[in-house]
């Protein structure tokens, strides 16, 4: 299956693109797409972006999957044509 | 030590008076000072627009210095909009100016018989007259005082049409469109019948320690130009945070009854338009971040140059109306602005209106246009109505809580203030400590007086204490965030300086730069509690003013689930969130400082006033 990982804001500038399309196997978890994307990530985006550590977006980053709350739980299941939302949220104005 | 300038419009008489020195020491300078004479001069019942109400210009201590981002004053008066405590911020060059003529202040009092305006030059000061200035908008008023006196460096803070008319919503503007903005200054301004103020000034402000201040400096620019957030104003301006602040629901549209409208926020946001309308051009004095925009739009009914729209008057006139057209929305940023009124709470009230015409309260002969969702005719009709205080317009201008006091029919479920004053951009489903700061905020809902969201999106705060990761939902815990995002806030008026700044400041860095510049000792500790003893000092007078805990509350509609968005079914708790915030205040269960709380900051004076 496909999923989008949209990037916005500052990610989108650290990252280089808006989006990326993700091939995942089905019934595959949000940590299968995190390993998916890891190298990427890891090469792309600074400390305060991607942990290392724990192979996955820094604490300080927001991620939704289809606009739902906060997404958290490493093994939610995934589905075809899912866009997964990642921003650091910002303040101002 | 520094001066004041007092100006007697009643009696036509100007006087020098020298700065109190422990006023200064307590209370710093700008916000903080001018809450001292406004809680000693301004009588708790008196009519904002009237005779005994006093209207201060005020700057800071790092005003005219080496300091970057401290090109701001504050404009500090009891507000006709909300009726009680009010400070307006504005950026720019006046501030700079102002200074350099010899003064850290003005105090405006009395009545002139006829418009007038202050002229001042290098310590000199005189009333002159504006009666051929009246009727004119803010840039042309500029305009016609720098041909009048000849001098093209001259810097005007002035009103437009809407503070002479004493529409509520009336600020006060200077420079390339700069506004002390909310709660109606200009309105207080225009009841002065004081027209403008223009200053020239070429004195040196002086400084206790500049080499040390300098170092300060270049602390604050190294950690901004690093700070992922805070860098993102230079590309984009503030209204960068439209491109993902949908995603955490902070952006309200449609009168705040429509969680996300990702359309719309990826047509209007500081992306976009960098890409296709801003042209490089001046930043504010000594500001090397360079948030505001200037924008050219070559063609179409909306062609325009001049300065352009921040985050939330796109919010205002762009997301709250469901307009998603940039050119439209600069067009009516331009026309607010020329008139003098308040962009976020002209937004706010159009909004209003074109729910009250959905829902058939409101009819088109009333209206004079056809008042539905994102019609940009209809926007900038409602501007122009405002603004001249004409036909429905006269009415929104008075702010949502008059109009839907006087509308009736239900409207007060969708008019949406704290005590009021229009609420800003930032939605409190989104993140529970805002509704404690809107619902408590000095001049009512205010993110410029606390934004305490900010301390919910998880960045490290290492002056602060807090944790970086908050639950954005949760009602525990979040009395604390508002306070210090409120005392953080007060100490930055006070300092007068840019509030964005100071978001890539911590405390130590604020005491380093006010010991450089005022040979003092300042500690972090010492910061803090100057913030905090100016929101109680600003709370106070409100209490005066008649405010009660029972203000202390959100607007219904703010009370309900947004129906979509990471956000949705969200409703902070003001039950739990706002004994919480007294609790961390060292307030009574009233919202009143007790006795102990005043007696530990200093204001032991003022404990029997209210």
């Amino acid at each position: 299956m496909q999923v989008t990982v949209s990037f916005l804001g500052p990610l989108r500038d650290r990252v280089g693109e808006k989006s990326l399309l993700v091939e995942l196997p089905a019934a595959a978890t949000y940590r299968d797409l995190l390993d998916s994307i890891g190298p990427t990530m890891q090469a792309r985006l600074p400390d305060w972006a991607w942990d290392s550590g724990r192979r996955s977006f820094s604490a300080r980053m927001m991620v939704s999957r289809n606009l739902a709350a906060d997404l958290r739980d490493e093994t939610t299941c995934l589905a075809e044509g899912d866009e997964i939302l990642v921003v650091l949220p910002l303040a101002g104005g | 030590m520094g001066k004041l300038l007092r100006v007697d419009l009643t009696s036509r008489t100007l006087r020098d008076e020298p700065l109190d020195p422990e006023t200064a020491r307590a209370l710093v300078g700008g916000a903080g000072y001018a809450a001292r004479i406004i809680n000693d001069e301004v009588p708790g019942d008196a009519d904002p627009l009237g005779p005994k109400n006093k209207l201060l210009f005020m700057t800071g201590p790092l005003t005219a210095t080496s300091f970057p981002t401290t090109a701001r004053y504050e404009v500090c008066t009891k507000s006709p909009l909300t009726n009680m405590w009010l400070d307006a911020s504005s950026s720019g060059w006046w501030a700079r100016d102002f200074k350099m003529a010899g003064y850290d202040g003005l105090i405006v009092e009395g009545v002139a018989d006829a418009p007038v305006y202050l002229w001042i030059k290098d310590g000199k000061a005189e009333i002159r007259d504006a009666s051929r200035l009246w009727g004119m908008d803010s840039d042309e008023t500029q305009a016609a005082i720098r041909a009048e006196l000849g001098d093209e460096k001259i810097k005007v803070s002035c009103i437009g049409p809407a503070g002479e008319k004493l529409v509520p919503l009336g600020c006060v503007m200077n420079d390339e469109q700069r506004a002390a903005g909310r709660g109606g200054a200009g309105a207080v301004m225009g009841s002065k019948k004081l027209k403008a103020v223009a200053v020239r000034g070429t004195m040196k402000v002086p400084v206790a320690d500049e080499t040390k201040l300098r170092e300060v400096a270049k602390g604050l620019r190294e950690g901004i130009t690093h700070h992922p957030v805070v860098s993102q104003f230079t590309p984009y301006g503030t209204a960068f945070l439209l491109e993902d602040g949908w995603v955490s629901g902070d952006i309200p549209n449609k009168n705040w009854g429509k969680g996300v409208w990702r359309k719309g926020c990826e047509l209007l946001n500081g992306r976009v338009m960098a890409e296709t309308i801003l042209v490089p051009h001046a930043a504010c004095q000594g500001c090397f971040i360079r948030c505001a925009r200037w924008i050219k739009i070559n063609e179409g009914r909306f062609a325009m140059e001049g300065p352009g729209p921040e985050y939330e008057t796109l919010a205002a006139f762009g997301t709250m109306l469901m307009n998603d057209d940039l050119a439209a929305v600069c067009w009516a940023n331009d026309l607010a602005n020329r008139y003098g009124i308040d962009t976020i709470s002209t937004g706010s009230v159009i909004a209003f209106a074109m729910e009250a015409y959905e829902k058939g309260v409101i009819g088109r002969e009333e209206a004079g246009c056809d008042l539905t969702w994102g019609n940009v005719d209809a926007i900038i009709e409602m501007i122009d109505q405002i603004g001249n205080a004409r036909g429905l317009g006269a009415l929104l201008g008075k702010g949502v809580k008059r109009a839907a006091a006087e509308l009736g029919r239900g409207t007060e479920a969708y008019a949406v203030h704290v005590k009021g004053m229009e609420v800003p951009y930032h939605d409190p489903r989104a993140y529970f400590s805002q509704a404690t700061s809107y619902a408590t905020g000095p001049r009512g809902a205010c993110h410029m007086h606390g934004a305490s969201f900010v301390l919910e999106q998880g960045a490290p705060r290492p002056d602060t204490g807090i944790p970086s990761e908050v639950d954005r939902f949760s009602n525990e815990g979040k009395g604390i965030l508002a306070k210090l995002a409120q005392d953080k806030a007060s100490v930055v008026g006070s300092m007068v300086m840019c509030m964005i700044a100071s978001d890539g400041m911590i405390y130590a860095g604020m005491a380093d730069a006010l010991e450089a510049v005022t040979g003092e000792p300042w500690t972090s500790e010492r910061v803090a509690q100057t913030g905090e003893r100016i929101t109680n000092l600003q709370r106070v007078f409100s209490l005066k003013c008649g405010i009660t805990g029972a203000d202390d509350t959100l607007p219904k509609r703010l009370l309900e689930g947004p129906d979509e968005g990471t956000h949705a079914g969200k409703i902070p708790d003001l039950s739990v969130l706002l004994p919480d915030y007294y609790r961390e205040r060292g307030w009574d269960e009233n919202g009143r400082p007790t006795p102990k709380k005043l007696e530990e900051l200093g204001l032991t004076d003022i404990a029997g006033e209210f």
